[in-house]
């Protein structure tokens, strides 16, 4: 564990949005006074090409929106190590562009060269706890700063497991000083596929070690061995979420919350319609623990 | 272990179900097979809508049913899976030739590609007329070189009609470039297009001129040189 800012950055504990394409224009053009995102979360591989126009719109919308990179192609869990060509592009692209907050996925997406466009699960185990200390310390020391790492959605459960999802994070995060985001969807989709007790994970999670929050829908298929959600981020929160989260930030206390849509994206006021419900949410419990908005 | 566990995972994902180790997953088989199936669809889909996104001028002019065929063919061949998914398609259009692809249609492919590095290269500014000097002597000696965005393309009907000038018959090429944020296109005649093609080097205008002097005129050879400013295809400095 290295000396490295808070894992929490400069995010506000506000509620966040996604950052779409179709949204660059609405989002710059709306007058100070109307409904806004605090800030906003891009995934930085989608700005990793070295100008044009994404990059353009990027730097105009960072110069009014605190901006959080969400990874999603370090492939942490890998047991070859972290994808160091997209770390050295995640760390360019922060060269330029300020980061409020940088987070990958408790994942592997990457072996013996192949890329697999997913976030495939890896084993909680002594040797993957190993693996992911080494790479998030690797991360960390190359950018200079905490990172999050994101609980995954699961399909799928290993027969070597020596410990639970939460135990896993904790001793991540007391190894290497990083922090978690904590995707209460994730939990849920992993409740329903793997049979975990969602509340029970929830209450597990030492809130200091979260630096942010995601909220998402979820796809559910149903089939004769029982349903199999799909973690697609494409719908809109489920009451199940809401009420998880609104549980655990009354724990808690405030936590920058992102509404994280990547499907089916919707307008940006359904989606501001969305944030604000959880940013009621967080200012509500601020004022409870006597924080000012 | 841990390294044994994701070779076996990505064995199931190319090869199938049998390739997946036994002792891997805890969970009924059938559960854990469906679990798979998904992975196995996320990753495919990721790939092909990628794919889809890269070539939209290719995979207009052959239709969506043999596009998605050649496409999945090659992805399932192992082509494009070693850099992220920006990069899958890079060695399409060799493939193509491989798989026999008409020409025209392999060039509609690169044309793509060319799309996206325009789109995305670096803000490089673009050498347009009015940064050229008014002093004949001055002009001579001003360095043309390459813009990084640009390129040039061979114009055939099927590109000239995805682009929306089917009317450019009579270019040679297309020259393609970026002025700030749009990509655009520019009929290229054939000195325009030479022009290009000498400056594959930077040159200065006068050095660029003589190349041509033994087989043109300057009342030729410096429209064609100014055009190829005015296409936005050069860089400043």
């Amino acid at each position: 564990m290295t000396d490295l800012p808070s894992p929490t950055g400069t995010l506000p504990w506000r509620a966040g949005v996604g950052l779409k394409p179709q949204h660059y224009a609405p989002l710059l053009e709306q007058p100070s006074d109307s409904v806004r995102p605090f800030w906003v979360e891009i995934h930085p591989q989608n700005y990793f090409r070295d100008g044009g126009a994404s990059r353009q719109w990027l730097s105009r919308v960072a110069d009014v929106f605190p901006v959080s990179f969400h990874s999603t192609g370090l492939s942490l869990g890998s047991a070859d190590g972290p994808d160091l060509d997209q770390l050295e592009r995640l760390a360019r692209l922060m060269a330029d562009i300020p980061a409020a907050s940088v987070s990958d996925h408790l994942s592997w997406s990457r072996t013996s060269g192949e890329y697999f466009p997913d976030l495939l699960p890896i084993p909680y185990t002594r040797e993957s706890l190993e693996r992911m200390c080494a790479s998030v310390d690797l991360v960390q020391q190359r950018l200079g700063r905490r990172m999050l790492v994101e609980n995954p959605s699961r399909m799928l459960a290993f027969r070597g497991d020596s410990m639970d999802e939460v135990d896993f994070l904790t001793r991540l995060c007391a190894a290497t000083g990083c922090g978690i985001l904590l995707d209460i969807n994730n939990v849920i989709v992993s409740a329903i596929n793997v049979g975990i007790d969602a509340q029970a994970y929830l209450d597990a999670v030492d809130p200091a070690l979260v630096g942010e929050i995601h909220l998402a829908g979820h796809n559910r298929e149903e089939h004769d061995s029982g349903p199999l959600a799909i973690d697609d981020h494409g719908s809109a929160i489920s009451k199940d979420c809401w009420d998880h989260y609104e549980r655990f930030i009354a724990r808690a206390g405030p936590i920058p919350t992102l509404i994280e849509r990547d499907n089916n994206i919707p307008d940006l006021d359904e989606l501001l319609a969305e944030a604000m419900r959880a940013d009621n949410i967080l200012t509500a419990c601020q004022k409870d623990v006597g924080i000012a908005a | 272990m841990l390294r044994d566990g994701q070779n076996g995972f990505a064995d199931a994902l190319r090869i199938g179900p049998d390739a997946l180790p036994a002792e891997l997953f805890s969970g009924p088989p059938q559960r854990n097979l469906l679990a798979m199936a998904a992975h196995a669809n996320t990753i495919s889909h990721g790939r092909l809508v990628a794919m889809e996104d890269i070539f939209p001028t290719y995979r207009g002019i052959v239709g969506d049913a043999q596009f998605n065929a050649r496409s999945r063919r090659y992805v399932e061949q192992g082509f494009g899976l070693y850099g992220g998914l920006d990069a899958i398609g890079d060695v399409f259009p060799d493939w193509l030739a491989d798989d026999g692809e008409a020409t025209d249609l392999i060039a509609i492919a690169r044309f793509d590609l060319a799309y996206l590095t325009a789109y995305h290269c670096a803000d490089t500014p673009v050498l347009t007329m009015a940064l050229l000097p008014s002093d004949s002597a001055e002009l001579l000696k001003t360095m043309l070189s390459r813009h990084p965005a640009a390129s040039i393309h061979p114009a055939n009907s099927a590109l000239l009609t995805a682009i929306g000038h089917p009317d450019w018959a009579g270019a040679a090429a297309v020259l393609m470039a970026r002025t700030d944020m749009s990509v655009t296109y520019s009929p290229a005649p054939p000195l325009v297009a030479l022009a290009w093609d000498r400056l594959a080097h930077p040159l200065t205008f006068a050095a660029l001129c003589a190349m041509f002097s033994q087989d043109h005129d300057d009342s030729t050879i410096v429209p064609a040189i100014i055009a190829l400013i005015a296409s936005g295809a050069l860089q400043k400095g």
